[in-house]
C-alpha cells in the first residue's frame, strides 16, 4: 500500500513535469493548456531572455 | 521495485532538466519536503541530492534562463541573513557542531533563491505550487488515510530525518499547504483535478487532527478565520467547514479531545512550561553574547544551558527565539524584516492585480502564499522549524511574483503587454464648455 502511494506520488510529479515541458513554449497572453491548465489566466512572464527566444512581444 | 520505479523517475527528470532547468527546481522541491530518496531501500546510499544539484545548476548556467535573482528589498534581506549566520557561525558555541547544520541551512537558502530566479511565468508558479502540494500532500494524504484507518489513536509523524519529522513540525507544514491545496482547487479548470484537490484538503485537515498537534491545532483556527474575513461567501464557507469538521471531529477518540483540551492548562504542562524555558535561555543567551548567538542547533546543548538552568537542554520551541538564540539579534531582526517584506510584497500583488480577470490566479495565489505566511507565523511561535524550505521558498517567490506583477500597472492604463481583455481604460475628465 505504500510503495502504491509512492508510486502514485512520482507518477503525479511526472504529470505536472510534463504539463510544464507541454506549456513552456507559450507566449506572454497565450492560455494554458493541458491537464492542469489554470482558469481565468494567461501567461504573464518576467524573463526577458524567453521573451526574445518567442520573438518578443511583438510577434 | 521501488529502487528500480526510483531510478527511472530520476532518470526521466534529470534528462528533463538538461534542456529545461526548471524541472530540476521541481525536482529540488520535491527532494527538499518529502524526501523520496530516503524512501528506497538498497540504492538510498548514492548521493542523489548531489547529482540533482550539480546538474540543475549546470543546465541553468548553460541556459537561457535569466541569472539574477528578483531585485526587491526581500532578496536582499535573505542574502544578508544568509551572509550573517555564516559570520555568527564562526562564533557559535560549537562551531565545528553548527557548520553541518550551516551546511544543511545554506542549501534551502539556495533552492529558494533559484526558485524565485526560475519561476518567471504564472505557469512556472502553478506547476511549483503544484509540486510543494504533491509533496506535502504525500505525508499528509497518507497521514489522514491512516488517521482513518487507525480510528485517530495513532499520532502522524514526518520523514525521519527531516526538519518535519516530529508530529508537531509535520502538522504546522500541513496546514501551511491547505491554502496552497486551495489556490490549485480554485484556479484549476479540469473538475477532475479540482475534486482531487478537495479530497487532498480534506485528508490533509484528517492528518493535521491525527497529529495531536496543538500548535497545529491553533494555526488550524486561525487559518479559517482569516480565509473566512477574507471570502466572498461568508455563509457558504462556515457551512461547507462545519459539514467537513463536524464528521471528522466525531470519528476522533477521546484522547484527542483530551489533548485539545489540555491547551487551556498550559501553566501546568511540562511540555508548554519547557518551552517557555528554553525561550528564556534563548535570550539571555543572545544578551549575554550580543551580538551572536550559540551558533545552528546551538540550543540543545548542555553547555549553553549550564549558566542559566544547569542540567537541562532543549531546542528553542519557536521560529522567533530560535533565531534569536541561533543568530543572535542581527540574526533575528533580519528574518522578521523578511517576514515582513514577503507580506508587503504579498499584498502589493493583490492591489495591483484585484479586479482584473486574466489575473485572478494571480490575485487568488498571492492571497494564499499570505495565509500559508501566517500561518508559519502562528504555528511557528512553538516550533524550532525557522529555517523550514517552505518559508525561503515562499518569501523568494513573493519576490518573483511582486516582480511579475509589475507589469500590470502599465497594462491597466493600455500601454502594457497585457492589453488583451484587461480593465478599461480611464478616459480623461472633461470639462464643461464654460
Amino acid at each position: 500500500m505504500q510503495g502504491l502511494f509512492y508510486l502514485l506520488t512520482l507518477i503525479a510529479f511526472g504529470v505536472v513535469v510534463a504539463w510544464v515541458i507541454q506549456n513552456d513554449n507559450l507566449a506572454p497572453g497565450e492560455p494554458t493548456i493541458g491537464l492542469l491548465r489554470l482558469r481565468n489566466a494567461v501567461l504573464t512572464k518576467t524573463n526577458p531572455s524567453q521573451e526574445q527566444a518567442h520573438g518578443g512581444l511583438d510577434r | 521495485m521501488r529502487d528500480i520505479a526510483f531510478v527511472l523517475f530520476m532518470l526521466l527528470a534529470l534528462l528533463a532538466t538538461v534542456r529545461r532547468p526548471f524541472v530540476g527546481l521541481l525536482l529540488w522541491v520535491l527532494f527538499s519536503i518529502m524526501n523520496p530518496h530516503e524512501e528506497i531501500y538498497h540504492l538510498s546510499t548514492v548521493p542523489w541530492n548531489f547529482i540533482l544539484v550539480i546538474v540543475t545548476v549546470g543546465a541553468w548556467l548553460l541556459s537561457s534562463e535569466r541569472k539574477s535573482p528578483p531585485r526587491n528589498i526581500t532578496t536582499v534581506l535573505i542574502f544578508a541573513l544568509l551572509a550573517w549566520t555564516t559570520f555568527n557561525t564562526f562564533f557559535a558555541f560549537n562551531p565545528e557542531y553548527s557548520w553541518i547544520f550551516w551546511n544543511r541551512a545554506w542549501k534551502i537558502v539556495a533552492m529558494a533563491i533559484l526558485a524565485g530566479i526560475l519561476t518567471t511565468n504564472t505557469m512556472r508558479f502553478h506547476a511549483l505550487m503544484w509540486v510543494v502540494a504533491i509533496a506535502l500532500g504525500y505525508h499528509g494524504v497518507k497521514g489522514g488515510l491512516f488517521t482513518l484507518a487507525s480510528g485517530g489513536h495513532y499520532h502522524v509523524f514526518g520523514p525521519a530525518n527531516s526538519m518535519i519529522g516530529d508530529n508537531n513540525s509535520l502538522a504546522g507544514a500541513l496546514v501551511m499547504v491547505i491554502p496552497i491545496m486551495n489556490y490549485l482547487r480554485a484556479n484549476s479548470e479540469m473538475r477532475a483535478v479540482r475534486i482531487g484537490a478537495s479530497a487532498a484538503i480534506i485528508l490533509v485537515l484528517t492528518s493535521v487532527l491525527g497529529s495531536y498537534s496543538r500548535g497545529a491545532f491553533i494555526g488550524l483556527a486561525v487559518l479559517g478565520f482569516a480565509f473566512w474575513l477574507r471570502t466572498k461567501n461568508k455563509m457558504m464557507y462556515p457551512i461547507i467547514a462545519l459539514i467537513v469538521l463536524i464528521p471528522l471531529l466525531h470519528f476522533m477518540p477521546e484522547s484527542f479531545y483530551h489533548r485539545a483540551a489540555s491547551i487551556q492548562d498550559y501553566d501546568a504542562d511540562s511540555s508548554v512550561t519547557s518551552r517557555f524555558d528554553s525561550w528564556w535561555v534563548a535570550y539571555r543567551y543572545a544578551m549575554d553574547h550580543f551580538p551572536f548567538g550559540t551558533g545552528f542547533y546551538g540550543m540543545i546543548l548542555p553547555g549553553v544551558w549550564a549558566p542559566y538552568i544547569p542540567g537541562r537542554s532543549l531546542a528553542a520551541h519557536s521560529i522567533y527565539f530560535q533565531t534569536l538564540g541561533e543568530q543572535g539579534v542581527p540574526g533575528l531582526v533580519l528574518y522578521l524584516l523578511i517576514i515582513a517584506s514577503s507580506f508587503l510584497n504579498l499584498q502589493a500583488v493583490r492591489r495591483d492585480t484585484r479586479g482584473i480577470a486574466e489575473f485572478t490566479a494571480t490575485y487568488d495565489l498571492a492571497g494564499m502564499l499570505q495565509l500559508s505566511l501566517l500561518v508559519f507565523c502562528v504555528c511557528g511561535a512553538a516550533l524550532p522549524i525557522n529555517f523550514f524550505d517552505l518559508f525561503f521558498l515562499w518569501a523568494m517567490l513573493s519576490g518573483s511574483l511582486r516582480e511579475m506583477t509589475r507589469k500590470v500597472q502599465p497594462a491597466r492604463a493600455g500601454i502594457g503587454p497585457y492589453m488583451r481583455q484587461l480593465a478599461p481604460v480611464p478616459q480623461p475628465l472633461q470639462m464643461p464648455p464654460a
